[in-house]
């Protein structure tokens, strides 16, 4: 008996450094061993200084993602200033949580920029909520983490940083099957985030082996 | 919190809003604003004023504190739900005449130093309060500091300051003439 399952393979990643967060994504969308979409946008845009990432079930993330996005326009209304990234993830949280060991399947990363200065989270399905410098998730986030973790530095610069993030999904979708597409980048900064840009994975093996040459 | 009307009552508001508190710090991870826990206690009162079987809460609360950023707050609410910002505020049976008073003394000067100001509140009270200190009771919350309740003694040491200086007023006057 199958379930269709979505977006099950993914390499996402964010990562904060000097000058805000770094969020890059992979864009494959499979179910079993056929790639449904080959160009998913695995980033949500809460609002104008709020990303999450998806990966997991589609379906689950798409949802509560947005179901998310509701409750800061919400909480913004009502309280007259923006939601924390603190509060907002806390919010993911408390709400997966009520779904605990009833098959929902989030992996999800929240980034912004708050009073409190850049802030990013790590919320899944388990009710998990952890802050931290640098996240991967997905089934590629293995490869991911090590070329993350080799080649990080708080001070890099802005080219820098999203050469790294660009690198990391990249080497990430050559090895795990499940991961693949365009690499998708956005940057969270004091004013909020920008949209880096999408590069093909292939474009970009091919530039870091002719640079091996 | 200060409140003015039933006694019973109030204590039910009171642990509804620090259950609140709690559970704002739990979801949100800050605490709360003070016109957050404010609009709170309206918004539990307005409740009351609109379901059946059920009174409005008897009380007008001032709600006193300081907000994340360390600037300092007052609130008033009353038992219909409505809530407002204030720089001084009085509630209760004699709240008008108070409300005068501090309408006419609220000052700059007179709020230069915690001296002057614990001098503005006693003096604030002293106006319809039959038997001066006994019935007084005074309390400063300082940023970041918790609240400090003033003992006994220190009210009476301060009525007895004032009514010195009102003394030594009038007798300016008298020479005047």
């Amino acid at each position: 008996a199958g379930r269709i399952q979505l977006l099950h393979g993914t390499t996402t990643l964010a990562f904060k450094f000097r000058h805000g967060v770094v969020v890059a994504t992979d864009s494959r969308a499979s179910s079993g061993s056929y790639i449904s979409t080959l160009q998913f946008n695995k980033v949500i845009e809460i609002n104008p200084y709020l990303l999450g990432t998806m990966s997991g079930s589609a379906a689950d993330c798409q949802y509560w993602e947005r179901l998310l996005a509701k409750h800061c326009r919400l909480y913004a209304l009502r309280n007259n200033e923006r939601i924390s990234v603190s509060a907002a993830s806390k919010l993911l949280a408390n709400m997966l949580g009520e779904y605990r060991g009833m098959g929902l399947s989030v992996g999800s990363m929240i980034c912004g920029w708050d009073k409190k200065g850049p802030g990013l989270y790590y919320v899944d399905d388990n009710g998990t909520r952890l802050s931290g410098p640098m996240f991967s998730t997905g089934s590629g986030n293995t490869y991911a983490y090590g070329v993350l973790d080799s080649g990080y530095r708080p001070d890099l610069t802005v080219e820098e940083a999203y050469a790294l993030g660009r690198r990391a999904i990249a080497y990430a979708t050559h090895r795990d099957a499940y991961s693949g597409g365009v690499v998708n980048m956005y940057h969270m900064k004091e004013d909020g985030w920008i949209r880096v840009g999408r590069t093909d994975v292939s474009d970009l093996l091919h530039a870091y082996t002719e640079a091996k040459q | 919190m200060a409140f003015a009307g039933l006694t019973a009552d109030a204590r039910i508001v009171i642990n509804r809003a620090r259950v609140e508190c709690q559970s704002h710090k739990l979801t949100v991870e800050d605490p709360v604003t003070v016109e957050y826990i404010t609009r709170y206690i309206a918004t539990l009162k307005q409740r009351y004023t609109q379901s059946n079987g059920r009174r409005p809460f008897g009380i007008s609360a001032l709600i006193v504190g300081f907000d994340d950023d360390g600037s300092p707050r007052l609130y008033q609410t009353d038992p219909s739900g409505t809530y407002h910002s204030w720089k001084a505020n009085a509630i209760g049976r004699n709240a008008k005449a108070v409300r005068e008073f501090l309408e006419k003394n609220y000052k700059e000067e007179a709020i230069a130093t915690d001296r002057e100001t614990i001098k503005l509140a006693v003096r604030a009270l002293l106006e319809v309060v039959q038997s001066g200190g006994k019935n007084i009771e005074l309390a400063i919350i300082r940023r970041n500091q918790p609240l400090q309740i003033f003992s006994a003694k220190d009210i009476e040491s301060q009525v007895a300051e004032i009514e010195k200086e009102k003394e030594e007023s009038e007798k300016k006057k008298k020479k005047s003439i």
